[in-house]
């Protein structure tokens, strides 16, 4: 008993390979999984599919600068993305929030994606940054965008064979970015609300401005048409605007109770975190 | 060569840094069969059927027993609880069945293959549930229980317990009292969260001889339940405690151990560990019991506090455990450290479907400080007096008496007004309880006061025996179990100071083995220092005497001749003349080869004196040795838009009668706040609709983090307490005790909202704030 088929190949390609042929259960970190499939004491996890582990895959662990994209490695580990120069700081604003080192040390960001958990502490802010998030198989690749890709609770637009390799981060101007988590404790806690928001200013006016909320639906929260009219607007707002765009958000956040929290107090923290954004600068 | 009030590093620090000390896990031997517990998913439901038939044909399986193959009770005061359900179960997590396997997993398999069908009954979650008309009774069969005389559990009721207070006459004191508060306070139910998880080991020889191996706080009275409920002869049950990782009260309830020796009978007497992962340590082994409080407390205009009426609602779980003892304790010491003259308590023990609960570190006094101490600053508010002003207007002294009519002397009670005086110094009060600073954040401050006593067992007692090595060192042997506590380093202090001897030459040993170690009641009720400690003072003084005899025959004197000191016997009048303690302790040998004497082994024992039992009407009686008090504060930085906030500064000022080792008292006291900082801020079990505990793994069940620790001050107050060895009282649990209400005073002040209910999250601020004030935001 406890037996579990797994698979740890030498290069990306006999991984795509292996995964064209056969159904796997595909672990990076395992920081996420391991948990979910946990077993009685002393026993091995228990997984209904061969297990696929990339998390060594060299290929998957690059970081660089194409043109004005940066191009993650899904398998970077928060670790490797918190010391890397290229990363925009407010990632690893993000990041120190996560977890405890050891976590940090095995989590990657591909993992944090395609776990889909509404309180993915990486997502707000790759939602904000517009990401778009590379899948490899062997019968080509694709690229989509992070809203399209997440589907919902531990729900990813992922098929079967593919693979997702890296996740790119166009070059955002702001004049402000602010990430903000709300826990229980600083560190090692998940998420009871969390917020990203970024806004340029252009001859004091607003040029772009984004938000997105996690922990408070089923996926990250985010609204196109309310940042397109927020554009042009003088800044700072005017009150008039700034109580519309949270009473906007007011409608669409639909938060639940859990033992983490209670839908009030989600709600109640995410559009005063939102207002406190639009007010100050 | 004074070691007393040093600061001297735990002897058994290095292997515990270095990782090489064992805990009870650690240990294996080949052969050794493992168990695991099936618990129930149900707070309260019948259990229809067992059926264990496929189970028992799983790979590796030895023996599978259920609830009604042991038809005993057990339990410290009421004997209700069943070792493994039977017809019932009470709370999430209680063990139905146990599996005995050659391999941990095997077992736990094999406990997934049993089917139980169960049929759910109303349950009783709060209580409300538990004292409504006609209510689900967790024990209908409460009046078949044995008990003991000292507890009063009503039947056909959840009440397991109810101790009354009635001091002075309630008509005089509403009389003159010219203003009156009220309130109501709530204090979930939460876990020790030892580091160590339970675990235990048992093996029953074919001589009869029954050993087990447990991380316990209690291993006599492990030893006396094996006795009492297997009729075992005491003398063949040897209990083994190596080094434990932490107890706060957890690990002095016996569980496990009576388990596994189930399990090691099931197998023919085959050695069996069982282990509880987390998960059991949180929801199948007791925990800290939750309390619901009513205080109505009057006062003149002039701030004399003059009535209190005061009923605790504790949550004590599904069996009564220590539960019904601690509701005793807190009814004892209801009004804390403050002279109230007409005093109405009325304190039961709930039964509920929630885990048991068992002793915590301050054993009723955290959970009755936080009512009280809330209360005293709404009223020190309502009078609009300072709050520690109408405190120390207030604090007992000697000269007063307790809720239970105990008289104190300035020995059992000490100084809480210096205490609080210091403390005030410490915290800056001068600048002020409440100051605006930057960010619009406000800085607040808040106090509390606080006591403790023992409520021992009125015959608890010690033994110490010190034996000698050939080069005049000295071996102590006592059964005070190592829980991080540091006893027995300062036992060890204890007799180096007698002996004017270096702490290296005294051997201390850390495990408990109850074959050969004289019997210590247990270690808890910060007394173990009080107890073994005058216990190691007589053994010291009894080899001394024996020494002292031996040398002067050498010598040619009378024993009062002659004094001991650095390994040495010499005479007083011309120290030049001495022998070294290597040559008499183990005889004394005349160069012609005769030899006087013998091995000289000292003993020294200590019991309780003039405790009482309490009389059930009024409350009457002593419950402990002393009082030990004290004064804490701390300092917050509260934002008022997140309702969160950073502990900046907490601070303890503590009468501990004498300071045995500064750094050890120093570290339990920090500790202490730390500990009570948790439960302040947000530990405390989350239950579902269905009564089952959702916090039951680190992940979900927040503690304190280092970097989260304010800074720490603490200080001592040193008035004797002249029974205690060399004037000390007990401070292993003192350092929680008050914490919480002075973070509540401190936060209430800054939210302006009475904030009466723990823990105090940022979330359960603002839902207060939000209900007092209906601010929708």
């Amino acid at each position: 008993m406890g037996t579990v088929l797994s698979y740890r190949l030498a290069s990306l390609e006999e991984t795509i390979a292996q995964l064209s042929r056969e159904d796997c259960q595909i672990m990076a970190g395992g920081t996420d999984l391991m948990v979910q499939h946990k077993s009685p004491m002393g026993a091995p996890a228990r997984f209904d599919k061969p297990v696929m582990f990339i998390d060594h895959l060299k290929e998957l662990k690059q970081i660089d600068q194409v043109n004005q994209d940066l191009h993650i490695g899904a398998c970077c580990t928060y670790t490797e993305i918190l010391e890397h120069p290229l990363i925009p700081n407010i990632f690893k604003v993000a990041i120190k929030q996560i977890a405890a080192p050891a976590i940090r040390n095995r989590g990657t960001l591909g993992g944090n994606i395609c776990n889909a958990s509404p309180a993915g502490d990486t997502l707000p802010l790759l939602y904000i940054f517009n990401a778009q998030i590379r899948l490899r198989s062997s019968k080509g690749e694709r690229v989509v965008g992070i809203q399209d890709f997440i589907l919902g609770p531990r729900r990813v637009d992922r098929l079967r064979e593919e693979i997702l390799t890296e996740i790119i981060l166009p070059e955002m101007l702001a004049d402000r970015i602010v990430f903000e988590k709300v826990a229980n404790r600083r560190a090692d806690a998940i998420a009871k609300i969390s917020f990203a928001g970024s806004m340029r200013l252009e001859g004091g006016r607003v040029g772009e401005a984004r938000f997105a909320f996690g922990a408070v639906g089923p996926t990250i929260v985010r609204s196109l048409d309310i940042e397109q009219k927020l554009k042009g607007e003088a800044f700072p707002l005017d009150p008039k605007v700034v109580d519309g765009v949270v009473a906007y958000f007011d409608r669409i956040i639909t938060p639940i109770d859990d033992h983490r929290s209670t839908a009030a107090y989600r709600k109640t923290v995410a559009l005063r975190l939102l207002r406190h954004f639009l007010e100050t600068m | 060569m004074d070691v007393i009030g040093k600061s001297i590093p735990r002897i058994e620090a290095e292997d515990k840094v270095t990782g090489r000390a064992k805990y009870t896990a650690d240990f294996s031997s080949p052969g050794m069969l493992h168990a695991k517990l099936l618990t129930s998913p149900h707070a309260h439901a019948r259990i229809v059927k067992i059926d264990t038939t496929e189970a028992k044909k799983a790979p590796g399986v030895r023996a599978i027993v259920t609830g009604q193959d042991i038809p005993i009770r057990v339990g410290p005061h009421i004997q209700g609880r069943p070792l493994l359900a039977i017809e019932k179960v009470r709370h999430h997590g209680e063990p139905v069945a146990l599996v005995v396997a050659d391999s941990e997993y095997q077992a736990k398999a094999a406990c997934k293959m049993i089917k139980v069908e169960y049929e759910a009954i109303p349950m009783v979650l709060s209580a409300a549930d538990a004292l409504k008309v006609n209510p689900s009774l967790v024990h209908p069969n409460l009046a078949s229980y044995s008990k003991d005389n000292k507890v009063h559990p009503e039947i056909n009721t959840n009440v397991a317990n109810r101790t009354k207070i009635r001091k002075g006459s309630m008509e005089d004191g509403w009389k003159q009292s010219e203003i009156i508060v009220e309130s109501s306070f709530f204090f979930p139910q939460s876990d020790h969260a030892a580091m160590e998880t339970r675990c235990a080991t048992a093996e029953i020889f074919p001589n009869g001889v029954v050993e087990i191996l447990t991380a316990s706080q209690a291993p006599y009275d492990v030893k006396k339940l094996i006795h009492d409920h297997f009729f075992v002869p005491l003398e063949k049950v040897h209990v083994k405690v190596p080094l434990v990782g932490g107890g706060f009260g957890g690990k002095a309830a016996v569980q496990l151990e009576l388990l596994a020796y189930i399990a090691s009978r099931a197998v023919n007497g085959k050695k069996v560990k069982l282990a509880n992962s987390r998960e059991e340590d949180f929801m199948t082994s007791p925990t800290h019991i939750g309390l619901d409080a009513k205080v109505k407390m009057g006062a003149t205009k002039t701030g004399q506090i003059m009535a209190a009426e005061i009923t605790f609602y504790f949550i004590g779980g599904a069996y009564s455990d220590e539960g019904v003892d601690i509701s005793k304790a807190a009814a004892l010491n209801c009004t804390g450290p403050y002279k109230i003259d007409n005093v109405w308590c009325d304190s039961l023990c709930l039964f509920t479907n929630h885990t048991y609960a068992t002793s915590f570190r301050g054993y009723a006094h955290i959970e009755l400080t936080f009512p009280i101490e809330r209360t005293i600053d709404l009223m020190a508010q309502k009078l609009q007096m300072d709050p520690i002003d109408f405190r120390l207007k207030n604090v007992i002294r000697p000269g007063d008496t307790t809720p239970s009519c105990a008289e104190l002397t300035q020995s059992n009670i000490g100084d809480v007004f210096q205490c609080l005086n210091r403390a005030k110094a410490l915290i800056h009060w001068e600048e002020g309880q409440k100051t605006v600073v930057e960010n619009e954040r406000i800085k607040v401050k808040g106090v509390s006061c606080f006591w403790k006593t023992s409520t021992s067992s009125t015959n608890a007692s010690s033994g110490a025996v010190i034996t000698f090595n050939k080069d005049g060192s000295i071996n102590l042997s006592c059964g005070v179990v190592e829980i991080g506590q540091g006893t027995k380093t300062t036992l060890a202090q204890i007799l180096a100071q007698r002996f004017k001897m270096d702490m290296g030459k005294i051997h201390v040993m850390m495990d408990v083995n109850t074959e050969v170690n004289p019997e210590h009641w247990k270690t808890v009720a910060s007394s173990s220092t009080y107890m073994v400690g005058n216990a190691v003072l007589r053994a010291a003084e009894d080899a001394i005497q024996q020494i002292c005899r031996l040398a002067s025959s050498v010598l040619l004197c009378n024993p009062e001749d002659i004094d001991v000191a650095e390994g040495k016997a010499y005479l007083k009048s011309n120290p030049k003349k001495s022998l070294y303690l290597k040559d008499l302790v183990h005889g004394y040998q005349y160069q012609n080869g005769n030899a006087i004497g013998g091995q000289v082994i000292g003993r020294g024992s200590f019991i309780m004196r003039h405790l009482t039992h309490i009389d059930p009407s009024t409350g009457k009686g002593i419950p402990g040795p002393s009082w030990t008090v004290g004064a804490q504060a701390v300092e917050v930085i509260f934002d008022p838009k997140t309702y969160t906030y950073e502990l900046k500064k907490a601070v303890s000022v503590i009468d501990l009668g004498k300071v045995l080792n500064l750094m050890g008292a120093t570290g339990q006291v920090m500790g202490g706040m730390s500990m009570g900082l948790g439960f302040a801020t947000r530990e405390g079990f989350t239950y579902n609709g269905e009564g089952q505990v959702l916090d039951t793994q680190f992940r979900t069940y927040k503690m304190m983090r280092y970097g989260e620790q304010p800074e720490y001050v603490v200080e001592f107050i040193e008035t004797p307490q002249i029974d205690g060895p060399y004037g000390a009282r007990g401070v292993g649990e003192h350092g929680t005790i008050g914490i919480a209400p002075a973070l509540a005073n401190a936060l209430s002040l800054a939210v302006e909202v009475p904030l009466n209910k723990l823990p105090l999250t940022p979330e359960t601020i603002w839902q207060t704030k939000r209900g007092e004030s209906n601010d929708s935001l």
